[in-house]
């Protein structure tokens, strides 16, 4: 897949890819400021501004979700990371500019009135009160309360209290420091060839001034974790979560981790070490594995669901698990295993034009240039059993290990 | 990015196979739906499709474990039902295919029913049914369409009753699958980067088997009469989660599209007028949704949304209100044309996914009528007129036939409509 990768004199990074094969294109901002990038006064407001945004903006003041766009542009929409935002369209490459234009402008010079503030509120408070009663978020925010001692630690979207401190000119305030071209990346992905208008649009981007003068962006706080043990209520089927400290891992060691979660445990039916062990005997009826590095820390997840009398065994079946891997269990066949579901997954993933923005937006945060698939392929057949031995070795033994219940 | 391209061979077994290429790929999708669910199972067999869906990938742990091999190739198994249907696919790299589908096709229509997993398949699918109350959305509109089927099969779970699935052993759950997988009781749709030729090739070297039936197993009883209905269930939390729904029509019926774009106009999302009205002006929910829920010979417009337990009934009222309105005054030519664009714009761009598209397929080899290509479906959508939707309305719902269910700390008696 071809691909460009340039910058404009404001700052704005930009990076197009051709899929020939798409029928659609996806025109994805990502602001690189999230949640993480919020004071401890001004909890909820990435998230806060992310809905906002599309209630106006300067030249079109009714909004992006209004009647008159939503049948013409296909799919508008945000969502709001601890790292980053992301505003995005998929349409169809003829009416890319319909898409592009409102969603540019909404961005840069968005009203943000305090009359649509004050609605978003209260819909915000609707999807914690839906995040609230979903037991996975709710596990995962009880680890990160455990482990991050700072804005971390709190819920993403804030609780209702955080959201109803926000006014509007604080949004006003953070979309002004951070809203900024040299903070964005621009990633459009999709049937290029068939664009029309692609080259005014991006033309449109070059005027696009700073401002103000970039401020250094506030650095996520740094956890001091503690060793903790929750315990929750043991109910009859018990959503688990193991999670150890880990390094944030770099270069090779990052697919490395990856691939581990996949060897162990992913999100496919079949095949995984945990599954096998674990699930398929019937003593568990889920078990994932996931990394993640927030705040200059990492994390590796295991997520199960079981009945509470098999908690301990699972537990200790894990454990067994991880200390085989450690001692070189690992078979020339699981370990291709995960690199071909790997592999599938990837292509899948660059098979969508917005999967393949996100996945390229992902990749040049961590790397600070586009990546293209050939060459993260590449990596993933870099990485030896060695290498997924090592991490078990290395980063897994003494390190903080919490356990939550629920 | 028509989906006429698509060529059909049926086996001898009775199995047919629906082939669509699409070049430039190089990922596939394989698909098998067979008619398994709770709606054609006897009364002492309720759950064993949902057993099924589960125990077919679970096999026997041994050395050459057939799923592994399938994981070997980074097979990405999926699998999905409701209460006329079970489907099970896969996605994998081209140069995977053929190994691949002739394994995905042993596994199901060749399962060995092995006795060591079954304790394991049904503790998972039980405790899938126990789950269900975790989703709200689900849930309720399990209840409801329960609740408005007035006893009749058309009302069963979709993911099944504990209670049910207790009563169930190996025999019974072994004669629903003889019944219910048998190869004329099946369809497969591959689509991907695989070019005609390879495909023949492929079906060709088939080895088939599986007894031959007649034809597919439908439901026998007649087409259920939706009675309307209020209930709640009560339980605490911050948020009601209130599902509604009124009577509509299968998709193979004629009305089908023009129900399609009414249901697009008001809850398909941004810009539609439940969206407006309750979540854009109001602020009361995160989320609103209207959608078409379709069986062989019946099928339902719900609605779906959560807020406030105080704003539940103003929801409920806005939401019978707007169906009133249109019944009686029609709907603005305008208003059809955005919700057909949006339609129009939502097919091309899920007919980017080969899982869509193959699943696109299933549904239309599945249900006689039902367009199969994006031709098709596009001039289903762009044929729909404001009067057609108003008389689709009157014929089919002429009476304020809905049905309410509300999941969170509210009676049915505090419901209070103003329509």
């Amino acid at each position: 897949m071809a691909y460009s990768e340039w910058k404009y004199p404001n700052g704005l990074n930009i990076i197009t890819e051709d899929m020939p094969s798409m029928a659609s294109v996806t025109v994805g901002f990502f602001v690189l400021s999230g949640a993480g990038h919020e004071s401890l006064e001004e909890i909820g407001i990435a998230h806060a501004l992310e809905h906002l945004l599309f209630r106006g903006s300067l030249l079109y003041p009714k909004g992006t979700m209004s009647p008159e766009f939503t049948q013409l542009t296909g799919t508008m929409n945000a969502f709001t990371t601890w790292e980053y935002t992301c505003f995005y369209s998929r349409s169809t490459p003829e009416v890319l500019s319909d898409a592009f234009l409102p969603l540019m402008d909404m961005i840069r010079q968005p009203l943000l009135r305090e009359e649509d503030f004050n609605l978003e509120q209260n819909i915000i408070r609707r999807e914690l009160s839906r995040q609230l009663e979903e037991p996975r978020s709710r596990l995962t925010h009880a680890l990160h309360q455990s482990v991050y001692p700072g804005r971390l630690g709190k819920l993403l979207i804030g609780h209702d209290e955080d959201i109803l401190q926000l006014k509007a000119p604080d949004l006003r305030e953070f979309h002004k420091r951070h809203y900024i071209p040299s903070n964005i990346l621009l990633v459009i992905s999709g049937r290029l060839e068939k664009c029309i208008g692609l080259d005014s649009c991006l033309q449109a981007l070059e005027d696009w001034d700073e401002s103000i003068i970039p401020v250094e962006l506030e650095q996520p706080l740094i956890a001091q974790p503690e060793v903790v043990n929750l315990t929750q209520k043991h109910s009859e089927l018990c959503y688990s979560l193991w999670a150890w400290s880990l390094p944030p891992l770099e270069d090779k060691e990052h697919y490395a981790v990856h691939l581990l979660c996949t060897l162990l445990g992913d999100d496919n039916y079949i095949g995984s070490r945990l599954y096998n062990k674990i699930v398929a005997p019937g003593f568990a009826q889920q078990i994932t594995c996931v990394y993640t590095v927030l705040g200059g820390k990492g994390l590796f997840k295991i997520y199960g669901l079981t009945s509470a009398p098999q908690l301990e065994w699972i537990r200790e079946k894990m454990l067994v698990e991880l200390q085989q891997i450690k001692a070189g269990m690992i078979t020339p066949r699981e370990y291709n295993r995960a690199k071909q579901k790997v592999k599938t997954q990837m292509a899948l993933d660059a098979s969508g034009s917005h999967s393949r923005s996100v996945s390229i937006a992902q990749a040049w945060m961590r790397h600070k240039r586009m990546v293209p698939l050939s060459e993260l392929l590449a990596l993933i057949d870099q990485i030896s059993i060695d290498d997924l031995q090592n991490i078990i070795e290395q980063y897994f033994s003494g390190r903080e290990f919490f356990e939550i219940y629920g | 990015m028509d989906q006429g391209g698509a060529t059909c061979r049926r086996l001898s077994s009775g199995l047919k196979i629906i082939h669509l290429p699409l070049a430039g790929l190089n990922t596939v999708s394989i698909g098998l739906l067979s008619g398994a669910g709770a709606r054609l199972e006897a009364e002492d067999e309720i759950g064993s499709s949902r057993i099924l869906e589960d125990w077919i990938w679970r096999r026997e742990q041994k050395q050459e474990d057939i799923h592994d091999i399938l994981a070997d190739f980074g097979a990405n198994l999926k699998t999905s039902s409701n209460i006329e249907w079970t489907r099970h696919w896969t996605t994998v790299l081209c140069n995977q295919f053929e190994p691949v589908f002739k394994l995905f096709l042993h596994d199901i229509l060749e399962f060995d029913l092995c006795t060591n997993t079954f304790a394991a398949s049904k503790e998972y699918t039980v405790t899938l049914a126990s789950k269900r109350r975790q989703e709200p959305n689900a849930y309720v509109m399990d209840v409801l369409r329960e609740k408005m089927s007035g006893g009749t099969t058309i009302g069963r779970s979709t993911v099944g009753l504990v209670e049910d699935m207790d009563k169930l052993d190996l025999p019974k759950i072994q004669n629903v699958y003889e019944r219910l997988y048998a190869p004329n009781n099946c369809v497969v749709a591959v689509v991907g980067g695989i070019p005609k030729d390879r495909m023949g090739k492929l079906l060709d070297e088939i080895v088939e088997a599986g007894d031959v039936q007649n034809s597919p197993v439908v439901p026998q009883e007649e087409s259920p009469s939706w009675q309307s209905c209020v209930h709640s269930i009560e339980q605490e939390g911050r948020l009601v989660h209130l599902g509604a729904a009124l009577p509509c029509v299968s998709c193979s019926h004629p009305d089908f599209f023009a129900f399609a774009v009414l249901s697009q106009a008001l809850g398909g999302g941004d810009g539609s007028r439940l969206f407006e009205s309750i979540r854009q002006k109001k602020g009361l929910a995160y989320q609103v949704r209207s959608s078409l829920m379709s069986f062989r010979d019946t099928g339902l417009l719900t609605f779906y949304l959560a807020t406030g337990p105080n704003f539940v009934s103003w929801a409920a009222s806005a939401i019978a209100g707007e169906i009133k309105h249109i019944r009686n005054k029609g709907i603005s030519r305008e208003e059809v044309n955005a919700a057909k664009n949006q339609l129009l714009n939502q097919m091309v761009l899920r007919s980017e996914s080969t899982a869509s598209r193959m699943n696109t397929l299933l549904t239309a080899s599945w249900y006689p009528g039902y367009p199969g290509t994006l031709t098709a479906m596009e001039e289903a959508i762009s044929a729909v007129t404001p009067k057609a939707i108003q008389s689709a309305l009157m014929n089919v719902a002429p009476a304020a036939a809905m049905g309410l269910v509300t999941l969170g700390p509210v009676s049915a008696s505090a419901l209070v409509l103003d329509q």
